[in-house]
């Protein structure tokens, strides 16, 4: 199972280093509108960066998900289909999507810090919150996907869906940031990482078990 | 008129007073303890219901045309 | 309509007129709506005028006054000048010292009588001092014992500050909302049974239980903001409690809009049926668990802090669960009828 995880996460680095200007595409789409957040906020403040941080985020990984399931062609899916188990493919997925995101966050984090500001003190904190985001948005949004590509006009389905389901995350995911940046002085962090941790671990748990239903055609 | 239309210009007309009546502070809504607010969620419940059961009543007389067909 | 059938559509009858009638026509206990003065300073009488709800001050005998702090401190009142029914004065001698080590306390006001019982207004008046001395402070303010009439005369529902007559809505605003969990809940099954059987059946309840539960969940939002607008001002405020309830109902839209997107009848039922426990999952920390880590300003959630529990005590409970019964009832027959008109709208379209 593990061997089977590590060699379609292996293919699918090597089908996107293939196509280099797929994820080129998503850093540009990251710094042009940080750029844009630069030139429309002459002075931020921190409130707005955490918010804005996270807003662009969304939008970012949401861009580089419709890539995802997309990208697979209907040779393709059957090939997969016929070669590996649907459990490893999806686990497979939901890593690589996990450590595409954090990817991307470290990127729009970097960026944004160059541009703007640097509110972040407690860094730990903050890439730990940064993490156990891109699992939780991984999952949901990986999982959603698949279903928003059977649907008409996919890109917009993608975001409808999978939105509404990723706003209790990114409310935790902003009141830790607060914290990390020192607005917030808040000692149940610990609770907040716990239900972020949960929240994640549902969301992989209900996405291994229906991907087969969907998986099959 | 579509039954929709008369649906949204019927919830217009009864939310528009609230919002009048609502600019004081001693309005209607807020007299007798706030009673008449609880008038105004029971008739939104009300009409609400009865938004869908109008919807219904459009989609059984759709079907009694195709049979007739 | 058979009624061995069908007794739970005629179960509507008498629980409506139950809800509607019990709900409506029991009174509420008596209570105080507003008084004209916040400000007391240690020393110095405070006068205050005091304007009641349902009470009987000019029937009442033994008639007194508390102004309660923190925890057992407390005076009784100097004066008091029944001016009619609803309508008080008051005087108390604040004394020289407060029984705290900060320049101020909050004090609660509650009166007292034979005929109406014990009514609060907690936490309102702002008592100042200018010198302190903790020790004189007890010793002041510990003069007098709380000993309340506590007639608990008819049935009546409690009188909540700032709630008033709008603790009615538990009946048809928080009911909807108990009554569209119950729809989602059944639609939730539904789901599941489609991706165990796969029959289309399934697929046509999940997606009717749906319907009807937004639109029990728009009502609810639209029942809310109505009392919101006059209650706290805005027909929508940012609390954790409206922002959840709203995401839960773009879920379900969201799962609508799904549906109606894709064309091909086996894969709509299978895809949805998917986001449909996904959506229901997600809600679940979003419903139960987030609300209640955070402070809210929604009545039952310590919004309304008051001497005697909580915002539902057992009178409220005893027309609460009926309507909760009700309207899922109502909810149960109304998406009864839109799974018929879908099953036969389906079989037309299959005939031709």
């Amino acid at each position: 199972m593990l061997h089977n995880i590590i060699h379609i996460i292996k293919h699918e680095v090597l089908l996107d280093y293939r196509q280099k200007f797929s994820i080129a595409g998503t850093v540009l789409f990251a710094i042009a509108s940080v750029f844009v957040v630069e030139k429309v906020f002459q002075e931020i403040k921190v409130f707005s960066w955490n918010a804005i941080f996270w807003i662009l985020f969304i939008f970012v990984s949401l861009n580089s998900m419709v890539r995802s399931y997309a990208k697979m062609t209907n040779k393709r899916y059957h090939y997969y289909y016929t070669l590996y188990d649907p459990t490893d493919l999806s686990l497979a997925k939901i890593v690589y999507n996990t450590f595409n995101l954090f990817f991307l966050a470290c990127v729009l984090y970097f960026f944004m810090s160059w541009f703007t500001i640097d509110p972040i003190t407690n860094k730990p904190l903050f890439f730990g919150a940064l993490f156990l985001g891109s699992l939780g948005i991984g999952a949901m949004v990986s999982f959603v996907s698949i279903l928003a590509t059977k649907g008409e006009n996919s890109h917009t389905l993608l975001a409808i869906l999978s939105i509404p389901l990723l706003i209790p995350t990114v409310l935790l995911l902003l009141k830790i940031t607060a914290a990390a940046s020192g607005i917030l002085n808040d000692s149940s962090i610990t609770t907040d990482f716990t239900f972020l941790a949960a929240i994640d671990l549902l969301s992989i748990g209900l996405s291994l078990i229906l991907f087969p239903s969907l998986w099959r055609n | 008129m579509k039954s929709n239309q008369i649906f949204s210009i019927l919830f217009l007309l009864i939310i528009c007073p609230f919002t009048i009546w609502a600019q004081s502070d001693t309005d209607f809504l807020r007299s007798t303890g706030k009673i008449y607010t609880v008038v105004a969620v029971i008739a939104i419940l009300f009409l609400g219901i009865m938004y869908f059961i109008f919807r219904l009543d459009k989609k059984i007389t759709e079907i009694e045309k195709q049979i007739k067909e | 309509m058979n009624i061995k059938k069908s007794w739970w559509k005629w179960l509507c009858i008498p629980l409506g007129l139950y809800v509607l009638l019990v709900g409506m026509l029991v009174p509420l206990k008596p209570g105080i709506t507003s008084i004209d003065n916040f400000n007391a300073t240690a020393g110095q009488p405070f006068s205050v005028h005091v304007k009641g709800y349902n009470s009987n001050f000019d029937i009442a005998e033994n008639l007194k006054a508390f102004l309660r702090l923190d925890s057992s401190f407390l005076i009784q009142h100097a004066l008091i000048k029944v001016n009619g029914p609803t309508d008080l004065q008051l005087q108390f001698d604040i004394p020289n010292f407060l029984p705290t080590s900060e320049d101020y306390a909050t004090g609660t006001l509650i009166l007292d009588n034979e005929v109406d019982g014990p009514s609060i207004l907690p936490a309102v008046i702002r008592l100042e001092q200018a010198n302190i001395n903790v020790q004189d402070g007890n010793n002041l303010w510990s003069k007098t014992s709380l000993n309340l009439a506590s007639v608990e005369k008819g049935f009546k529902f409690p009188h909540r500050n700032i709630l008033n007559e709008t603790i009615r809505n538990t009946f048809f605003h928080v009911a909807i909302w108990f009554a569209m969990f119950f729809l989602l809940i059944l639609s939730l099954i539904n789901s599941i049974q489609y991706l165990r059987l796969r029959s289309f059946e399934k697929d046509i309840n999940a997606s009717s239980y749906a319907e009807v539960a937004i639109l029990f969940g728009l009502i609810g939002i639209a029942t809310g903001s109505v009392w919101a607008k006059y209650t706290w001002g805005a027909f929508w405020i940012s609390d954790v409690k409206l922002n959840m309830s709203a995401v839960a109902l773009l879920i379900y839209v969201a799962y609508l809009i799904l549906r109606a997107s894709i064309q091909d009848i086996d894969s709509r039922a299978r895809l949805s049926a998917a986001y449909n426990i996904f959506a229901f999952v997600a809600m679940i920390p979003l419903i139960f668990v987030i609300p209640r880590m955070t402070d809210s300003l929604h009545p039952g959630n310590g919004g309304n802090p008051a001497l005697g529990g909580e915002d539902l005590d057992n009178r409220l409970r005893m027309v609460f669960y009926p309507a909760i019964i009700l309207w899922s009832i109502i909810g149960y027959w109304l998406s009864n009828l839109n799974i018929r008109v879908k099953k036969i709208t389906e079989q037309l379209i299959s005939k031709k």
